[in-house]
């Protein structure tokens, strides 16, 4: 009802004067403690002559601490749109009072004494003349944008995190295509080679179609871990939990090992006790191949490998320990990451993409479990991994 | 080639067995007398013998010393005695080869045809 007026005052500041004699003072003050953003009015010696009830709230100070105060108080600190602190001559009151003109949409932050972070404005202020045209008073309106800012600055990080994922994913490709085009070369160059020799009417060689073959395998094993990845990544992989003896299991992974590595020596007791768990076969398999492919590849050959299992009440927990050089502190939070070897192109070492262990862990997720890794550097790695024996629960 | 006495000679470096194999019989067959060295260490030791190749075909990705390093390790100590040409699987195989101070490139895979082109045009 109050309201009406005030739109017609708007117009022209010769008009204030006339329409206010329709309203108390009383009730200007009121509209003007009502209003959302904080309103202070300096003086010419920027002492505060007027703050209305926003600007309390936001500033953290009451009506009577702020009257009076100096807009270059020392216990007041400003902070420019990118957090450095703001120069006096920079404060709103002392632009306007320097240049006599209107500032417009200023961000500042404001660090209140009370409170670790910054409270941030958007911030508007006037000049008002005396007889002489000269600035007698400033005018400064802000209005709290700090909640407005912290969302957008949670929306940047957001898009920063995609816009790295896309930048991995794209890189993850490069690396993709960079491993499956070794055997491919390879491949097509015994392909190349065999051709010429059958041109001069030489024979092929059985060793030759072996060489053929075992490249054949390694791009159909690298085509099968990017599936993996692939299904994984998007909740496609299903398991089909049975009842599993672990120690069964176990053996099974051992003398599949033992067809690949007939000299390396395996500890693992025998005569174990079963211990039936629901799991994925095919998938725990694939696990504990995977710990014990890595720690054959890893361990000197005339080391051994250790496998041991703990039956806890709940949990049962697999270990592979192997005899390498270790594993570093940094490399050990990295190892369950996809793209943990060649991630640094300066850095390609070994060939694969490195994906073992990230679909490892995925696995072990799936069945409500936990994996990792204890280290010491020299003195070998131990990678485990336990799933609740009854199932994951969902 | 020129001179059918004395054969150039072709260093490989590569750590699939299977490329190697490839290359050097037909580099071999081609008339070179082919080195061959499975890592950037083992190829520097091979030079340790004072006899430079009229060319050296470098993969980048290896264990033990990759490609990077090796051409490193190589002009620090042999300066450009001889020429390397970069094998590669990478996207950008002409800036690696540059990254390097290589003087020429081939990308994985390729024609061995090609190959012997580009042997020819470099070799010293």
């Amino acid at each position: 009802m109050q309201k009406e007026p005030l739109i017609v005052r708007s117009n022209q500041n010769s008009h204030v004067s006339q329409d206010s004699q329709w309203w108390t003072r009383a009730q200007f003050i009121n509209l003007l403690d009502n209003l959302h953003p904080g309103v202070v009015v300096h003086g010419a010696n920027t002492q505060i002559i007027y703050s209305n009830r926003s600007a309390s709230r936001i500033l953290g100070l009451t009506k009577d601490q702020l009257l009076g105060k100096a807009t270059t108080d020392p216990r007041w600190h400003f902070l420019r749109e990118d957090g450095a602190y703001m120069p006096i001559e920079e404060y709103p009151v002392s632009q306007v009072i320097t240049s006599g003109a209107a500032i417009q949409n200023q961000v500042i932050g404001i660090l209140r004494p009370d409170l670790e972070h910054p409270t941030w404005v958007i911030c508007n202020a006037h000049p008002e003349f005396d007889l002489k045209n000269r600035v007698n008073q400033v005018v400064v309106s802000f209005t709290d944008i700090t909640a407005e800012r912290k969302l957008k600055q949670d929306l940047d990080l957001a898009r920063n995190v995609a816009e790295k994922a896309v930048v991995t994913k794209t890189h993850f490709l490069d690396v993709a295509a960079h491993e499956l085009k070794t055997p491919i070369t390879a491949f097509s160059l015994l392909i190349q080679v065999t051709k010429k020799k059958l041109e001069k009417g030489e024979p092929v060689e059985m060793s030759t179609l072996i060489r053929l073959q075992g490249q054949v395998d390694r791009l159909a094993l690298l085509v099968t871990e990017l599936l993996d990845v692939s299904r994984l990544e998007r909740g496609m992989v299903r398991l089909k939990l049975e009842s599993i003896d672990v120690i069964r299991l176990l053996n099974d992974c051992i003398q599949e090992l033992e067809l690949r590595a007939p000299l390396r020596k395996i500890l693992f007791p025998q005569h174990l006790d079963r211990i039936p768990v629901m799991m994925d076969q095919l998938r725990i398999f694939q696990v504990i191949s995977n710990f014990l492919d890595n720690a054959n590849k890893y361990t000197p050959i005339d080391r051994s490998i250790e496998i041991k299992v703990e039956n806890q009440p709940i949990m049962v927990r697999i270990m592979v320990k192997d005899s390498g050089p270790g594993i570093t502190e940094k490399l050990r939070n990295e190892l369950f990451n996809p793209l943990t070897r060649g991630e640094s192109e300066h850095e390609e070492r070994t060939s694969g993409l490195g994906l073992g262990l990230y679909i490892a862990r995925k696995i072990i997720e799936l069945h409500g479990g936990a994996i990792g890794v204890e280290s010491k550097l020299g003195e070998g790695s131990t990678f485990f991994f336990e799933i609740p024996k009854s199932g994951v629960q969902s | 080639m020129n001179d059918d006495l004395v054969k150039k000679s072709i260093l490989i470096v590569e750590d699939d067995q299977d490329i190697l194999l490839a290359l050097k019989t037909f580099l071999e067959e081609e008339g070179y007398s082919v080195r061959t060295a499975e890592n950037g260490f083992e190829a520097m030791n091979l030079l340790n013998d004072g006899e430079m190749p009229n060319l050296i075909l470098l993969d980048m990705k290896m264990p033990v010393m990759n490609g990077w390093q090796f051409a490193i390790e190589f002009l620090a100590k042999h300066d450009h005695l001889s020429p390397i040409v970069v094998m590669t699987a990478a996207a950008d195989a002409k800036q690696r080869a540059q990254d390097i101070n290589a003087i020429g490139w081939i990308s994985k895979p390729f024609e061995l045809d090609t190959l012997l082109k580009i042997v020819k045009k470099y070799e010293r």
